[in-house]
């Protein structure tokens, strides 16, 4: 699967307290420049699943008239196309609806609590959003992602989140505010308390863990299939890049916008060695022998991104990294924790030739996690 | 070094008939894919009752160091 990033434009009609643009520009992407972009994708990788993800800026401010266009020319291009959008919601109307349930878009936005604490953080759009994902789920489209981003505002609210989106029958996720960005000073005062944010997270872990019909948490997922041995981060080997607003492409979606990482001006003729994400690669590698990173025992859930995604964002690797890990290893001990718990209990009552050896790597496991947890 | 660290030969080792045991119906769930990934018989026979998460590989994120969204 190729994983491409299209960000139209990085204008936005909201402005929440923790923006992480690099820049607000003026500059937006041609329907000429999308549909060569669609073709030159097709040329280049004829057999393969491409998944395009268009976000911003507030994709939808671009207007109708593109996406309609480039969907109707992924119809005649390639049938291996599939689209997702991260939006606001704010300027969903009835053309998006139908556009999004008759093409199968995923759609990932944001609500960052429940009435005021959403309002807080993101402009005042709590009406207009949960209004639109009703409509969504009238429209019958399913695959909404919800995300969270968590500062010390809305901690204590996570779990009312929570709570919504499970009646609501939404995909949830949450991510801990990080300063960067046009608004970096202001969402520096809205760093949430790791203690709270991780016994936070713990509960609603516990409450979801043991739940007969679980909301659907990705990370939770995630992060036990991980721990299961899973590959991390993005498909290592799957081609990934993004065409920026500026007409740039770049190796990774959470680049564009950063001049120092452009690959060049998409110009239909380009020629990729290898499109995928090099300088996160060469940067975890330089993680793993250096820096903290080394002796930690969650490095191979976190493959080093605490401290490598915040490289990419401060080309220097601040405290924040830190206060990342302080926020995660408890959350990653305790499902560990949990795990074990579990899979020991089968492990006792079985029975076979294997037990001697599953108990022993089992306790080894089990005093890993007990001695990094304390 | 690092492979030592994973845990896949926890579940690996872990039967069908083990996973049904697991309590809690989350991780019964993930286990039960990841142990029909490992069996390529059962794969085959049951990919599609099991294959809901495996759906959301590509929407897969992780980990969320505080990318918001618009990513």
């Amino acid at each position: 699967m190729i994983h491409v990033s299209i960000k139209p434009t990085s204008r936005c009609n909201l402005n929440c307290l923790y923006c992480n643009l690099q820049e607000k520009s003026k500059a937006t992407l041609s329907i000429v420049t999308v549909k060569d972009f669609l073709s030159w994708l097709v040329k280049n990788f004829p057999r393969e699943r491409i998944n395009v993800r268009w976000g911003g800026g507030e994709p939808l401010l671009t207007g109708f008239d593109l996406f309609n266009f480039a969907v109707e020319w992924q119809k005649r291009l390639s049938p291996n196309f599939e689209n997702e959008i991260s939006t606001n919601l704010t300027l969903l109307d009835e053309n998006f609806l139908r556009l999004f349930k008759e093409n199968d878009f995923a759609i990932f936005t944001s609500l960052d609590g429940i009435g005021h604490s959403h309002n807080f953080q993101r402009d005042g759009s709590f009406d207009i959003v949960i209004k639109a994902l009703k409509n969504l789920k009238e429209y019958g489209i399913s695959k909404v992602f919800v995300n969270t981003v968590v500062t010390k505002f809305n901690c204590n609210s996570l779990e009312e989140i929570y709570d919504l989106c499970e009646s609501l029958k939404l995909k949830w996720n949450f991510t801990v505010v990080v300063p960067s960005g046009i608004q970096k000073v202001q969402a520096e005062k809205l760093l949430v308390n790791p203690v709270d944010f991780s016994n936070t997270i713990i509960k609603i872990f516990d409450k979801w863990f043991m739940s007969e019909s679980p909301t659907e948490i990705l990370i939770f997922y995630d992060i036990i299939r991980y721990i299961m041995g899973r590959d991390n981060c993005v498909p290592k080997n799957d081609p990934q890049f993004s065409l920026g607003f500026d007409g740039n492409l770049y190796a990774c979606r959470l680049l564009v916008g950063n001049p120092m990482y452009s690959l060049g001006k998409f110009t239909g003729q380009n020629y990729i060695e290898q499109p995928s994400c090099y300088t996160c690669s060469y940067q975890r590698n330089d993680f793993y022998h250096f820096y903290q990173c080394k002796n930690c025992y969650f490095d191979f859930l976190c493959n080093f991104n605490h401290c490598a995604y915040l490289y990419e964002v401060y080309f220097d690797v601040p405290d924040i990294s830190n206060y990342l890990c302080n926020c995660w290893k408890p959350i990653y001990a305790h499902i560990i924790e949990c795990i074990r718990a579990e899979t020991l209990f089968n492990y006792q009552h079985s029975k076979g030739g294997k037990n001697n050896e599953r108990r022993e790597k089992i306790n080894i496991i089990k005093s890993r996690a007990n001695f990094r947890r304390h | 070094m690092k492979d030592e660290k994973k845990l896949t030969l926890l579940s690996r080792e872990l039967t069908l008939e083990d996973i049904e045991n697991v309590k809690s119906p989350a991780l019964r769930e993930i286990l039960k894919e990841h142990f029909l990934q490992q069996s390529d018989e059962l794969k085959h026979k049951e990919h599609s009752k099991y294959s809901e998460y495996s759906k959301y590989d590509k929407y897969s994120r992780f980990p969320y160091c505080g990318i918001t969204p618009g990513d």
